[in-house]
C-alpha cells in the first residue's frame, strides 16, 4: 500500500506509469467520503493535491489552460474566464468550504459531474498526459473515462466567453444534487450550450453551433434545440428545462450576462 | 492489518505535534481520532460541517480530505482557532444547544471574522453553508456573529 503525493505533474505522471490502478485524488471531496463509506477500498492512492506546478491558470488570447488541480473556489476569484463566468456556477455547487478543496478537473471524474455542463458550453477540453507519450492529447470534458490506465487529466482548456450564462433546477440553492442545468457562451467561435439530462446530472451537449442562441429573437428556437438534447423525460420537466433555457438566451442577450444558479421548483 | 498497511501521518494539531497512523484511505478526521483528538462526526461526506478545522488557515470539513493530504499541515480546531469574542456572543445569544456542530461553525465563522471584519447577515447565512445544526435554526447564530462583528469593529 501507498499513499503518493508527487510534487510535479512530471513525477506524477511517472508514478501513473508505475501504479496504473492507483485511485488518483485532487482534492478528495468526492472520492474521500466514498472511502469513509467503504465504497472505495483502494491499495494505492495517488494524490495530486500537492502538485506545485498544478495549480495554474493560463491565459492565452481566447482561450484559458486551468492545471490539474485549480480548485473550484479559485477559479472563480481569478476570474480569467471573465467575470461571472463561474459566480453562478459556484452558489449551486457544493459548500463554501468544499469549493475551497473541490478541483475542477476532478469533478469531471465524478457522476454526476456538476461542472461538465459549464465546461462543455465553454468548448472545454480535458488534456491528458502519459509518461510514455511526448504529447498531450485532448478529450471532450464528458469523456474523462476514456483516459488509458496510465495516463492522466494533467488539465483543462476553455474558451473565454464574450457572454456566458448558467440556469440549475434544485429542490434548493445550494447543496442540493442538480435536477437539470443549462449553460449558453457566445464564444469567438461561435455559440455553444449543454444542457443536463434531466435528473441524471450527466452532460449532454448541444449541437456545437447553435443559431438560436446567437438570434437575439430566437429564444423558442434555442429552449426546443436544447429540450431536443436533454430529452427530458415528462411534460413538467420538458417545460422546466425550457424555461431554463430561455432564461439563459435572455441573460445571453441582456448585456449582463452572468452565470446564476437562480432556483425555481 | 499489518503496520506496513499504514500511512503514517504526522503534522502541527493546535500548535502542537501530532502523529497518527492510518490505513491509505483513512481521512484526516479518522486520523486525529488515532491521535487521541477526535472531532464531532456526522455525514463523513462533507456536508454537515460538524468536523470542520483550520487546514493550513482555510476551514475544511476534515471528513473530505485524505490523512496523507494531510500530511505536514497545520490543523486547528476551535479550541485554538475560536475568536473569544465569538465564542462569548454565541454563548450570549443562546446560539449553542446541544454543541454538536459547535466546534465546526465556530472554526467557519472565526474565519469570516478575521478575513471579513465588515459582515451583514446573507454573508454569515453564505459563511454557514454546510453547517447542519438541527437545534438552534440558526439566527442566534447570524445574530450572534453580527454581533461579533460589531464588537471587533467598533
Amino acid at each position: 500500500m501507498a499513499y503518493l503525493r508527487p510534487a510535479t505533474i512530471a513525477s506524477a505522471l511517472a508514478a501513473r506509469a508505475e501504479l496504473p490502478r492507483a485511485l488518483v485524488c485532487g482534492g478528495g471531496t468526492a472520492v474521500q467520503p466514498a472511502m469513509n463509506a467503504g465504497l472505495l477500498r483502494p491499495a494505492d492512492v495517488l494524490d495530486l493535491g500537492g502538485l506545485r506546478d498544478g495549480a495554474a491558470i493560463d491565459a492565452c488570447g481566447d482561450r484559458v489552460r486551468l492545471g490539474p488541480v485549480v480548485r473550484v473556489a479559485a477559479a472563480a476569484r481569478a476570474h480569467a474566464l471573465g467575470a461571472g463566468v463561474l459566480d453562478g456556477l459556484l452558489r449551486g455547487f457544493a459548500t463554501p468550504a468544499v469549493r475551497e478543496r473541490a478541483t475542477l478537473t476532478g469533478n469531471l471524474f465524478q457522476a454526476p459531474a456538476d461542472l461538465a455542463v459549464v465546461l462543455t458550453a465553454l468548448d472545454g477540453s480535458l488534456i491528458a498526459a502519459a509518461a510514455r507519450s511526448r504529447g498531450e492529447r485532448r478529450l471532450p470534458v464528458t469523456t474523462a473515462d476514456a483516459l488509458e490506465p496510465d495516463e492522466l487529466a494533467i488539465g483543462l482548456d476553455l474558451a473565454v466567453p464574450a457572454a456566458f450564462a448558467y440556469e440549475r433546477l434544485a429542490v434548493r440553492e445550494v447543496a442540493a444534487p442538480t435536477l437539470a442545468a443549462v449553460a449558453a457562451a457566445l464564444l469567438a467561435g461561435g455559440p455553444r450550450a449543454a444542457v443536463t439530462g434531466y435528473r441524471t446530472g450527466t452532460a449532454v451537449p448541444c449541437p456545437g453551433a447553435v443559431p438560436h442562441l446567437a438570434d437575439p429573437a430566437g429564444a423558442d428556437g434555442f429552449a426546443a434545440e436544447v429540450v431536443a438534447a436533454a430529452a427530458p423525460p415528462t411534460p413538467y420537466a420538458r417545460r422546466s428545462v425550457a424555461a431554463l433555457a430561455r432564461r439563459c438566451h435572455r441573460r445571453i442577450h441582456r448585456g449582463d450576462a452572468r452565470g446564476d444558479a437562480d432556483v425555481r421548483r | 492489518m499489518s503496520g506496513d498497511d499504514l500511512v503514517e501521518v504526522r503534522g502541527t494539531l493546535d500548535g502542537e505535534p501530532y502523529h497518527a497512523e492510518v490505513p491509505v484511505w483513512a481521512s484526516l478526521l479518522d486520523a486525529l481520532e488515532a491521535a487521541g483528538r477526535p472531532l464531532p462526526a456526522g455525514c463523513r461526506g462533507g456536508q454537515c460541517g460538524s468536523c470542520t478545522v483550520s487546514l493550513d488557515g482555510v476551514p475544511t470539513p476534515a471528513c473530505v480530505v485524505p490523512a496523507g493530504a494531510a500530511a505536514g499541515a497545520v490543523v486547528e480546531t476551535a479550541r485554538r482557532a475560536a475568536l473569544p469574542v465569538l465564542v462569548a456572543e454565541l454563548a450570549a445569544a443562546g446560539a449553542t444547544q446541544c454543541g454538536y456542530c459547535s466546534p465546526g461553525l465556530v472554526v467557519a465563522l472565526s474565519h469570516l471574522l478575521s478575513t471579513s471584519p465588515s459582515l451583514d447577515a446573507p454573508a454569515v447565512r453564505e459563511a454557514l453553508t454546510g453547517h447542519l445544526c438541527r437545534c438552534t435554526g440558526y439566527e442566534a447564530i447570524v445574530t450572534a456573529t453580527l454581533a461579533a462583528a460589531a464588537r471587533l469593529t467598533s
